[in-house]
């Protein structure tokens, strides 16, 4: 009478074996998605002063809390990615896998290297195959291996793309159609120049090898913004569908919805075609007949935040970004613009093109960032041009700023990365908040550890905190970190 | 045949004075002058059967029964045609433990041969107090038995433990089993640490006043017949039947009680909404608003405002003095500012409970039955919260033939709930709002509970609203308008419940029975919830609603084969083989959608997105059993068990798992003759039991699901979170006990006395393991939960006089020492739940229920004194959040006292409920300190609070170190509390600790019955009146503004030792009245 027990404990509402290509979308939506939202904005955006952060999220003021959800989010990423590998098991060298797993390795490596970015040094090498090989505690890499690593990884992948195999079709978000697989080509290569930027000043030899090296293949780097990685969004559906930014307005606080200072005014002084698209009149300017634009302090003392009249303050825009009526917005992995970016960079470096390659590159960068919804501006305005991106008469360091300044304002939404140029160039400057929070009134340089992780992978916590400088704190910089 | 023409017929039925049938009791007929004499026993309905008797005149007919003074009837005239029937109610003998009690499988067995403890009440020791849920009534009467209550008013589910916690993962409850058949006591959706509604336990659906006998089984020695949910113990109820040939008896109960909040929130009614005692905003006479410290500055003028905001720096009543001066709210209303010391009361309201039940029964010794029709009908402390429930039960039992019994019931139970409260931390819990809501805010301000036009103008603080939008005090996410949620909102639940059995035996011979039995427990609920349009932190502030529908069943079939006999030389043996079936089966089906496109209209197709709900589990249990007992002369008793279990939740190879069990009795004071009048009882126990657990189903395979919604019709998917083990096997919790019973000057005072010790071992464990794993637990066999006690039971009647005043005392204790001794190499803490800053754990070596603290700590010096900043006067805490253990959920002891005088008719019973120690790590007085909300937080708010502690001096590398000397300097309370907590995850963690001892007086009741002579003819057969109080007030309590024995949010593990928000525990005064026609 016990026969009919396998079959009544086989779950009902899941599955043993599943199409790979089903895990690779949602590690695609979740791995884009994560980037934004309320509380990416509020503490990384207010950070880089995006966003104004509030009382409600103390990391926002610089008091110290542990990223556990970032972290844990992050592992299963990683985890869904490699039960492709299982799933794919024995296809290795078969065109029914090979470009798969090519392909999921690919973005994969943009995931570590978000983490190692945030965090410093993470469990990489020794972490689990899948679920047959499971190591509950794996040691810390340090980043420089990490790095290293990445970028050989990303080589080997690239080398497995081959057009005529099998890839996702639809369920690839990035890139769907004929020439998808192309199309991971270049977003390999445009991440291996991410890569190859990010070590500039703490591993120049490295560096510029990685950085020359995609730039000798300039066909292969995202060339418009048709080439950029994107996960469509939709706002008549159900609220995890919407842009983050959307999902923010539609389920967050009524508090952490106001701009920077920072941003604002920068917006402003520049005169800047997007701030109209992406900032909204304060009620009380519009209500005394004087419509304007006003950005919050960023981490407010108590007595400061006691005072503040929320009426007087910017939120990002209701007809955009927080509209449910607007076009969806898509959400971005990496953009020509961001390319371009990088390029102009690299350029004034002289790594990989002439230095008077730099102003062109920057300027593309610009045109293709405004191109961008929700803004959807097709040229870049003359005014604009000569006042703001023009390079004559700048000494590098200048120009740099104005690389840098433009990126930032290119990332609003997009926390990690905005964190991460921010701190490895310092570009642009900013003036941290008055509370003193945990810092001693600095802003962070990297995010703490997950509280899980250093209870139950203790001793390997121990031994990578002992590396940082000022322990699992917010001032302690990751690897490349050296500005 | 020719015999039996020859004989007549004795048959009968043998009652204790409660009207329990007896079984088991000597039957003998005898004639002196004929020599002619036969015996026999009855059955377990308490019926027997003597046939072959010849003619003759003055036979006696004796009954004996263990614990009950003999009954010897003389002078019967038998004629040969004769069928003679005799209905014989045995008195109870004082003198002896003798009780006869149900033990597992519904086997009735003499107390006295028992090898374990075990407790019983009685039914009227359980209705005295008018429990709406029965398992509250066992709080304090049973040593060894805690009882904590969810803190979610009327209809909600309740907590008992047994003898301490012994899983981690599961719940420790015991099994409910109802005459004989399991049912089911599950908590569906029950609350989180961030919301939900408590929609009642199974075990609340039973109608107290249809239960004879409640038995305790503690622990797996006493349950292991029950297989493997019996292993927490298992909790006996045996319901009334029909009497036997006394015609037909109506008995008619009502009852009628009151309640109102027993403690309630120490609020502070001197100070007002704002902060640094001031106002935060003023509006000047040309109707601009500025801040007050530009008004400050600059001398400016105006009418002082409040503002509304979301944390403590605008919400909070750190403001002025209220001295009736003249302001303008946050939403434009010009008020004076006055104390508002009544939102509680002016919120909330007296609490009614009507429970009004009849029965109908009777019988003859053929066939018995009881109709019985209970409403219990309850208008809760929340407004618009309504309770009702209709139990309607008929039992019949019946003697087919001389050999074949039956036994059937069948319950129907009808509950409809309205607006069940929602606890914890939810934006729609009354008390979660109440307990922040600014000191000077009237209540009847806050019923005008939507945004008309004119607040939209003269509002500060919010963005975003509109007229007829829910109008909200703060603008949190989490803050709501109570009113609005009573009014506005809805949710409602219906359960229609069915409890069946039917259980055939036959007797093949007055030594060999077999009894059958199947028993179905089904229920279907029916949940409907929404919020209207409108609704301030709806999706897009257009309401939202789910509807579900919930299917239980678990049916349960038995056959035991029952034989015992009996020697000459005194030794007696019983044997019962037996075999059972258990299968179970939940399957939720439901939709829930956000945005109505058209308001007032609460279906799922107004809804703009929608989702669905699913959920099936279902599991088996194979089990075969056997127990037997050996007996010398009614004074050495030996207990063998023996079960195997086949449970679904195993692999093939793991789902066959054996459990025994052995106890023995030797009752000393009949072995050796006592002839003592002082120690006129004494008997020694002991066991050894072991009980296997086999887990939940679906837990071996590691699987793949599907996201509830596709991203633009592309499906998305991901791996289990689970390592799976498809090796898992049983896990088993092995018990010994020992005992002693003792009976005192014939009775009048006894001593129960149990020392036991439990551990379950090879838990099926989810262990946390750290996420760079790629997983985040670990399904393994592992750990072990050692649980050691001792009970000890006093009783004793310390006056008995011939004019009939009676005292009887009980004193019961139970001290329980739980110990986590091994979790899974490597891993020393396993979380069991968390929440906002506080993490309750089981840590190697230590009770279950750890309490740590997850944010800051004082410094303090090695004295245990705080240290103070010299240049601030303020506590100095740690910089980064530590992990800091700061107490223990689990009591020392727990205990219960209890009082009985009665006198002719009149009884007066109390019933006092004690526990000691037990930490509650209060959310509550988080959010107290955080909004300066309660009395504790009035001291020195002009800037003379002294914060205790020593003075520090920095050192060189920046710590800090005491200097002995004590702090002077003062500080405003407002920035001395702001240092105690200053937002939910900002806080020093030790502070917000209760120590949850009580010693409450739980239970007090006055009872007449009515004499003979008042009732008017022979129509009323019975009749009394009562009043009682239960959870009257407390000799000892020291938690901040709640009850610590209704604390937690839910019945689980996760929240042991944590008080969220919580909703009052009721004082009840109640009146009953009780007529048997």
């Amino acid at each position: 009478c016990t026969k009919d027990f396998e079959k009544l404990n086989t779950p009902p509402t899941s599955i043993t074996t599943i199409d790979p290509s089903l895990l690779f979308s949602r590690v695609l939506k979740d791995g884009t998605f994560a980037e934004g939202g309320e509380l990416p904005n509020n503490k990384f955006g207010s950070w880089v002063q995006h966003w104004a952060g509030a009382a409600v999220v103390p990391v926002s003021r610089y008091i110290e809390s542990s990223e556990d959800l970032i972290w844990e989010q992050h592992y299963s990423m990683i985890r869904d990615l490699r039960q492709i590998r299982l799933e794919l098991a024995g296809k290795e060298n078969d065109a029914s896998g090979r470009t798969k797993l090519a392909i999921a390795r690919i973005y994969e490596i943009s995931i570590w290297q978000r983490l190692t970015d945030l965090f410093g040094d993470i469990p990489y090498s020794e972490v689990s195959k899948d679920a047959t090989a499971i190591n509950v505690t794996p040691a810390f890499d340090t980043q420089e291996s990490i790095y290293a690593s990445l970028i050989a990884d990303l080589d080997a992948a690239m080398n497995n793309l081959n057009d005529a195999d099998e890839n996702y079709g639809t369920a690839d978000f990035f890139y769907k159609g004929s020439t998808a697989i192309n199309s991971w080509r270049k977003y390999a290569n445009s991440l291996k120049l991410r890569l190859g930027l990010r070590l500039r000043y703490a591993n120049p030899t490295l560096a510029r090898a990685t950085v020359e090296s995609a730039m000798g293949k300039p066909a292969l780097l995202f060339s418009s913004n048709t080439d950029n990685a994107a996960v469509p969004t939709f706002s008549d559906a159900q609220t995890t569908n919407a842009n983050p930014m959307l999902q923010q307005f539609l389920t967050g606080s009524s508090d952490l919805r106001y701009l920077a200072a920072a941003l604002v005014t920068k917006l402003k002084t520049y005169n800047d075609p997007r701030l109209p698209l992406l900032a909204q009149l304060t009620v009380n300017n519009v209500n005394a007949g004087q419509p304007d634009y006003v950005g919050l302090g960023v981490a407010l003392t108590d007595a400061q935040l006691s005072q503040v009249i929320r009426n007087n303050y910017s939120t990002a825009s209701l007809s955009t970004w927080f509209s449910r009526t607007f076009a969806p917005i898509p959400a971005y992995s990496l953009t020509y613009a961001e390319v371009c970016f990088f390029k102009a960079e690299a350029a004034l470096l002289g790594w990989g093109a002439q230095t008077t390659a730099a102003e062109g590159f920057f300027k593309a960068g610009v045109a293709a960032a405004l191109q961008l919804p929700p803004y959807n501006i097709n040229s870049i305005p003359p005014a604009y041009d000569s006042a703001v991106l023009s390079f004559t008469g700048l000494n590098d360091a200048q120009k740099l700023d104005r690389i840098m300044t433009q990126k930032w304002i290119h990332l609003f939404g997009r926390n990690y990365e905005a964190f991460a140029e921010w701190r490895r160039n310092g570009l642009p400057a900013l003036t941290p908040g008055s509370n003193l929070g945990s810092t001693n009134g600095q802003i962070p340089r990297r995010a703490i550890y997950s509280t899980r992780e250093s209870q139950l992978n203790t001793s390997n916590y121990n031994a990578a905190v002992g590396r940082l400088s000022n322990g699992d704190s917010f001032l302690s910089k990751v690897w490349w970190d050296k500005r | 045949k020719a015999l039996a023409q020859t004989g007549a017929t004795a048959t009968g039925v043998v009652k204790d004075a409660q009207g329990v049938q007896l079984p088991g009791v000597s039957v003998r007929i005898e004639n002196k002058t004929t020599k002619f004499s036969v015996g026999t026993s009855t059955n377990n309905q308490g019926m027997f059967s003597i046939g072959g008797i010849p003619a003759g005149n003055n036979y006696t007919i004796t009954f004996t029964s263990i614990g009950y003074k003999p009954k010897v009837m003389e002078g019967y005239t038998i004629s040969l045609t004769d069928k003679i029937s005799i209905a014989v109610v045995l008195e109870e003998n004082a003198a002896a433990l003798g009780e006869v009690v149900v033990t597992a499988l519904g086997i009735k067995r003499n107390k006295r041969a028992l090898g374990y403890s075990m407790a019983e009440l009685k039914g009227n020791e359980l209705t005295q107090g008018a429990e709406a849920n029965v398992a509250n009534t066992l709080s304090g009467k049973v040593s060894g038995v805690q009882v904590s209550r969810a803190a979610s008013g009327s209809g909600g589910s309740s907590k008992v433990i047994i003898r301490g916690n012994n899983s981690l993962i599961g719940n420790s409850q015991p099994l409910y089993v109802v005459d004989g058949v399991p049912i089911d006591n599950q908590n569906i959706g029950s609350a989180s640490s961030t919301g939900g509604t408590d929609y009642g336990d199974g075990i609340s659906n039973i109608n107290p006043d249809d239960i004879q006998t409640i038995s305790v089984l503690k622990g797996p020695n006493a349950a292991a017949l029950y297989g493997q949910r019996g292993s927490n113990g298992v909790i006996l109820i045996t319901t009334k039947s029909g009497a036997a040939g006394k015609g037909m008896n109506i008995q008619f109960n009502t009852d009628f009680s009151l309640g109102n909040a027993l403690v309630s929130p120490d609020f502070q009614n001197e100070y007002a909404q704002g902060l640094n005692g001031n106002f935060t905003h003023l509006r000047r006479a040309d109707g601009t608003i500025i801040t007050m410290a530009q008004a400050i500055a600059g001398n400016i003028q105006g009418t002082p405002k409040m503002s509304a905001g979301r944390d403590r720096l605008t919400r909070s009543s750190w403001g002025p003095k209220m001295e009736g001066q003249a302001y303008e709210d946050q939403w434009g209303n010009l008020l004076s500012l006055t104390p508002q010391p009544d939102t509680y009361t002016a919120f909330f309201q007296t609490e009614k409970q009507f429970t009004n039940n009849i029965s109908v029964e009777g019988g003859n010794e053929k066939v018995n039955y009881r109709l019985s029709y209970a409403n219990t009908y309850i208008n809760g402390y929340v407004p618009t919260n309504v309770i009702n429930r209709n139990n309607f039960n008929l039992r019949t039992q019946a003697k087919i033939t001389d050999k074949f019994n039956l036994d059937a019931k069948l319950n129907y139970i009808m509950q409809d709930g309205t607006n069940r409260p929602t606890l914890s931390d939810a934006s729609d819990n009354p008390a979660y709002l109440l307990i922040s809501q600014p000191r000077s805010i009237p209540m009847d301000i806050i019923e005008q509970y939507k945004w008309t036009a004119n607040d939209v103008a003269k509002q500060l603080g919010y963005t975003n609203i509109f007229a007829g939008l829910e109008k909200t005090y703060a603008t949190n996410s989490s803050t709501a308008n109570p009113y609005w949620t009573i009014r506005e909102t809805r949710n409602t639940d219906r359960r229609d419940r069915v409890i069946g059995l039917l259980r055939l035996s036959y007797d093949f011979a007055p030594w060999l029975k077999l009894t059958a039995t199947g028993g179905t427990d089904f229920y279907t609920d029916q949940r409907l919830r929404y919020r209207a349009v409108n609704t301030y932190q709806s999706l897009n502030r257009k309401g939202d609603m789910s509807e579900t529908v919930i299917r239980v069943r678990e049916d349960n079939y038995d056959a035991l084969l029952n034989s015992n006999f009996k020697l000459e030389n005194g030794l007696g043996f019983t044997l019962n083989v037996g075999g059972s079936h258990l299968s179970r089966y939940l399957r939720q089906t439901g939709n829930s959608g956000s945005q109505f496109i058209v308001p007032d209209l609460y279906v799922i197709n107004n809804t703009l997105t929608n989702s669905y709900i699913f959920g099936l589990t279902e599991s088996e249990i194979n089990s075969v059993y056997s127990s037997g007992q050996v007996s010398y002369k009614d004074y050495l008793f030996l207990d063998l068990s023996a079960r195997n279990d086949w449970s679904s939740t195993l692999s093939k190879e793991n789902n066959s798992f054996f459990y025994p069990s052995v106890s023995a009795s030797f009752i000393a004071s009949e072995a050796l003759k006592f002839k003592s009048n002082i120690l006129s009882y004494l008997k020694l126990r002991g066991s050894w039991a072991q009980a296997g657990s086999s887990g939940n189903p679906y837990q071996l395979t590691g699987t793949y699901s599907l996201s509830q919604f596709t991203h633009g019709g592309v499906p998305l998917g991901s791996f289990t979170t689970i390592i799976p083990d498809k090796n898992l096997t049983n896990e088993l919790t092995t018990s010994i006990e020992f005992g002693a019973d003792l009976e005192f000057w014939s009775g009048r005072a006894g001593l129960s006395f149990t020392a036991y010790q439990a551990s379950t071992k090879d838990q099926i464990l989810d262990v946390p393991i750290s996420p760079s794993s790629l997983f985040t637990v670990m399904r393994i066999n592992a750990g072990e939960i050692r649980n050691r006690g001792i009970e000890l039971s006093l009783n004793a009647t310390p006056i008995k006089t011939e004019s009939g005043f009676t005292w009887k005392t009980t004193f019961n204790y139970n001290k329980n020492a739980n110990k986590v001794m091994s979790l899974y190499p490597g891993v020393e803490t396993f979380l069991l739940g968390s929440d906002r800053g506080i993490n309750v754990v089981a840590e190697v070596g230590k009770p279950f229920g750890q309490l740590i603290g997850t944010q800051f700590a004082w410094l303090k010096d090695e004295n245990g004194n705080r240290l103070i900043d010299p240049n601030t006067g303020l506590p100095l805490t740690t910089t980064s959040r530590v992990q800091e253990t700061i107490g223990n959920a689990q009591p020392d002891w727990l205990g219960g006292f209890s009082n009985s005088f009665s006198y002719k008719g009149l009884t007066l019973n109390a019933l006092i409920d004690i526990r000691q120690g037990g930490m509650i790590f209060s959310q509550s007085n988080r959010e107290e300190i955080i909004y300066g909300t309660t009395k504790k937080t009035l001291a020195g708010r002009d800037g003379s609070y002294l914060a205790t502690g020593v003075v520090a001096v920095k050192n060189a590398d920046g710590s800090w170190s005491g200097t002995g000397v004590a702090n002077t300097k003062t500080v405003k309370a407002q920035d001395y509390w702001n240092v105690v907590a200053s937002d939910k995850e900002v806080m020093v963690s030790e502070e917000m600790l209760n120590d949850g001892s009580y010693i409450a007086m739980r239970e007090l009741s006055l009872r007449y019955q009515l004499p003979a002579r008042f009732l008017p003819g022979k129509k009323i057969r019975n009749a009394s009146v009562g009043v009682y109080g239960r959870n009257l007030f407390y000799f000892q309590r020291k938690t901040d503004g709640f009850s610590p024995e209704s604390a937690s949010f839910n019945t689980s593990n996760s929240s042991i030792g944590i008080e969220s928000t919580s909703l009052p525990m009721l004082r009840n005064i109640g009146f009953n009245l009780s007529i048997g026609l």
